[in-house]
């Protein structure tokens, strides 16, 4: 049966080279056509699911399912549970009673489609609705974050500490130290309770550690929230990046050998079969160019992170690099993302970009011993 | 888990962006109007219409293609439920014929194969609405061939429906398209440069205007000989050429020519190469004629106006330029200095050109 499943997955694989698909065809009656998870009694969803069913009016119930289908989405790396999520609430949305715990599964689906304006409002009303709710003031920090924004993240951190959850506000903290002048402090911070850190944790640490040239402590952190959630994309990401720069080819390509990788994966594995002039890369090109091209006709925004990424490192256009890091800049400031304009800036020999970058760094203070700053 | 736990370790994805190569659903529809029916194609994911209906029928975690097939009357209700398609307006019912198994982006698809019969026959409406829910990110691609001609579209929660457009009439389309090919070349000083090298030469002092202008109509007529083939092979795309590559040989081909006019003696290479970088212009001339676009027209009326219209820039070209040169060609000034210095001028310009191109 195994074998089928993987002749039939590799025959489609091979097979399939364009946007349009593949030849349809009827597989033999015994061929498995995909694995899903397994009925399981007791699995929380399906209860969930069954409860709803009873009373659909329960905004308790369809709250809880929806944060489980974001929970199983990163899990799983099944991105449908997002649609799953976002249908669930909708009704809910409209009325202004609508709870925080709702608002702010709402505002994780937009954070997650990179629509972090919208995803701030929604949590200020959240956050408005019920001021206790850690959870509001978690992701709208955390999203702040994301966006350069270390003055604003603060109060909504120290809220968190405030309402009891150490953890996560300790962790939400040193991000804002680490990218306002004190990383020192920072990592400090989080390596008092090295031990207890969630994948999370261990990810903004191994940043810290990264930032401060340590890099062998970084990949044992990163190495070890991998083995926390081997789901996690943006962990896998950040250790390739690491492994890469460090010239660990054969290892980075290890870690994305991945069916079904997301864009962001397969670029990486395009930087790294270029610089192993390995001939696997023209496959590679070609996934990439069918994710893009169907990007474009569902008229999908393009992501501009991972196509500067690409335009630098494997079609060695520092022109097309720039372009795509200053967009990207306009809505993501992570360490990848600064990091990825001062490159392109450099290669493309920007003086302006370059001092823009500078300026924007010395104003928050954030520190990266690999720009030197 | 808390709920404050369970946000926690979903916000340990918050900056994994892109996370989800799918983190979208794309459905994939194909309508091809025949003249007995209207062959339709629909690729579902697996994934979807096994939360839809739970194709796994025995729970084990594997989804057979027997298990799918038992879904068959489920699968065809489901799907004819989201499905609509209208000629003028009046409906065509659909049936299902046929279910596949096919993939798009490394994902398996159910390939689902419908023929619809239409009462009436006219412009096409599609609504295909299975998975356009509230979900913000389901998309229904479609890809439809009727009498009148290819369209593409997109179909979204927002826009479940799409209907034929009005074609212009293959008339209206011809004019329209000589515009655009007279316009193109005005604009393209690189076609105009290469011509304009091109013609200098043909005017000489001591020749007679019936050879002169014999000289010219070969020169010319080579050229848009040689750019009206190529220009039809890629329009038809028979023949494709990088769009790079084309342009910068369109830039060299106004040095080649310039420093030819610098070489008197080298006058016969001209018909040879009118008619060589005349091919190369053609494949220039199609990439602008795919940056126009033509949706839904027909290619005869398109192409024959396009090249229609470029061939009446030329000559409007010819017929300013010729009067000027033969007024000019008496002068010793015209021989001795305007000839090279033009050529020399327009060398550096397609030198210039050419180092952008590259």
């Amino acid at each position: 049966m195994k074998a089928t499943a993987i002749v039939v997955i590799a025959v489609l694989a091979l097979v399939a080279s364009t946007a349009e698909g593949t030849q349809a065809f009827r597989p033999a009656a015994g061929a498995v056509v995909m694995t899903v998870p397994a009925r399981v009694s007791g699995d929380p969803v399906a209860i969930l699911e069954r409860a709803l069913r009873d009373d659909k009016r329960n905004v308790r119930l369809v709250t809880e399912l929806a944060a489980l289908y974001l929970e199983r989405a990163r899990k799983t790396r099944e991105a449908r549970y997002f649609n799953r999520a976002e249908v669930l609430i909708q009704p809910w949305l409209a009325a202004p009673t609508a709870p925080a715990a709702l608002l702010n599964v709402q505002a994780d689906i937009l954070q997650n489609r990179h629509e972090f304006a919208a995803a701030r409002e929604v949590l200020g009303h959240a956050v408005r609705a019920e001021p206790a709710n850690a959870g509001s003031r978690l992701l709208r920090a955390t999203v702040n974050i994301v966006q350069g924004r270390f003055d604003e993240a603060r109060p909504d951190c120290l809220a968190v500490l405030a309402l009891g959850e150490s953890s996560a506000g300790t962790t939400c903290l040193a991000q804002v130290l680490g990218g306002t002048g004190r990383i020192a402090a920072a990592e400090k911070l989080l390596r008092a309770r090295e031990g207890a850190l969630d994948a999370w944790g261990l990810g903004v640490l191994a940043d810290l550690a990264t930032r401060r040239g340590n890099t062998d402590d970084a990949e044992g952190y990163l190495r070890k929230a991998l083995t926390l959630e081997p789901a996690n994309e943006a962990i896998r990401a950040a250790l390739c990046d690491l492994l890469t720069e460090r010239g660990a080819h054969a290892e980075a390509l290890a870690l994305l050998d991945h069916t079904n990788a997301s864009y962001g994966l397969l670029v990486r594995k395009a930087r790294v079969q270029s610089l192993l002039h390995d001939p696997a890369l023209t496959r590679t090109r070609e996934e990439l160019l069918e994710l893009e091209s169907l990007s474009e006709r569902r008229g999908d925004v393009p992501h501009a992170r991972e196509q500067a990424l690409l335009a630098l490192y494997v079609e060695r256009d520092s022109r097309r690099a720039l372009a795509m890091a200053r967009v990207n800049f306009e809505t993501q400031r992570e360490t990848i993302d600064i990091r990825l304009l001062a490159h392109a800036a450099l290669a493309s020999g920007n003086r302006e970009a370059l001092a823009e970058l500078q300026q924007w760094l010395r104003a928050t203070r954030f520190e990266d011993r690999r720009l030197g700053s | 888990m808390s709920a404050l736990r369970l946000l926690a370790a979903l916000l340990a994805l918050i900056a994994s962006t892109s996370a989800h190569a799918h983190a979208t659903s794309t459905t994939y529809l194909v309508a091809t109007e025949t003249s007995e029916r209207l062959a339709i194609t629909w690729d579902l994911p697996v994934a979807e219409l096994h939360w839809a209906l739970d194709l796994d029928a025995d729970g084990d975690g594997r989804i057979l293609w027997a298990e799918i097939e038992t879904h068959h009357v489920a699968i065809e209700s489901l799907v004819l439920g989201q499905l609509a398609v209208a000629m003028q307006n009046v409906a065509c019912p659909a049936t299902l014929e046929d279910l596949l198994l096919t993939s798009h982006a490394s994902e398996p698809y159910l390939s689902l194969a419908f023929r619809a019969r239409c009462p009436v026959s006219g412009p096409l409406a599609i609504a295909a609405g299975l998975f356009l829910d509230a979900s913000t990110s389901r998309r229904t691609l479609i890809d439809i061939t009727t009498a009148a001609g290819h369209f593409t579209a997109t179909l979204s929660s927002h826009e479940p429906l799409w209907l034929e457009p009005e074609v212009p009439s293959a008339l209206a389309t011809f004019i329209d398209f000589i515009g655009q090919g007279t316009w193109h070349v005005w604009i393209g000083y690189d076609h105009l440069a290469f011509l304009v090298l091109l013609l200098l030469p043909s005017v000489r002092r001591d020749s007679k205007v019936g050879e002169m202008s014999r000289d010219l109509l070969k020169i010319v007529t080579a050229f848009t000989l040689a750019h009206s083939i190529t220009l039809a092979l890629a329009a038809t795309d028979t023949v494709r050429l990088p769009v790079q590559a084309v342009e910068l040989t369109i830039a060299a081909s106004i040095v080649v020519a310039a420093a030819l006019n610098l070489c008197p003696a080298a006058g016969h290479w001209r018909l040879p190469l009118a008619f060589g970088f005349g091919l190369v212009h053609g494949f220039g001339f199609a990439n602008a004629l795919a940056e126009i676009g033509s949706q839904g027209t027909r290619l005869v009326p398109v192409l024959a106006g396009f090249n229609i219209g470029v061939e009446l820039a030329q000559l409007s070209v010819v017929a300013v330029l010729l009067p000027a040169l033969l007024w000019l060609r008496n002068s010793s000034f015209y021989a001795a200095r305007l000839v090279p210095a033009a050529s020399v001028a327009m060398m550096l310009a397609g030198a210039a050109w050419l180092a952008a191109r590259a």
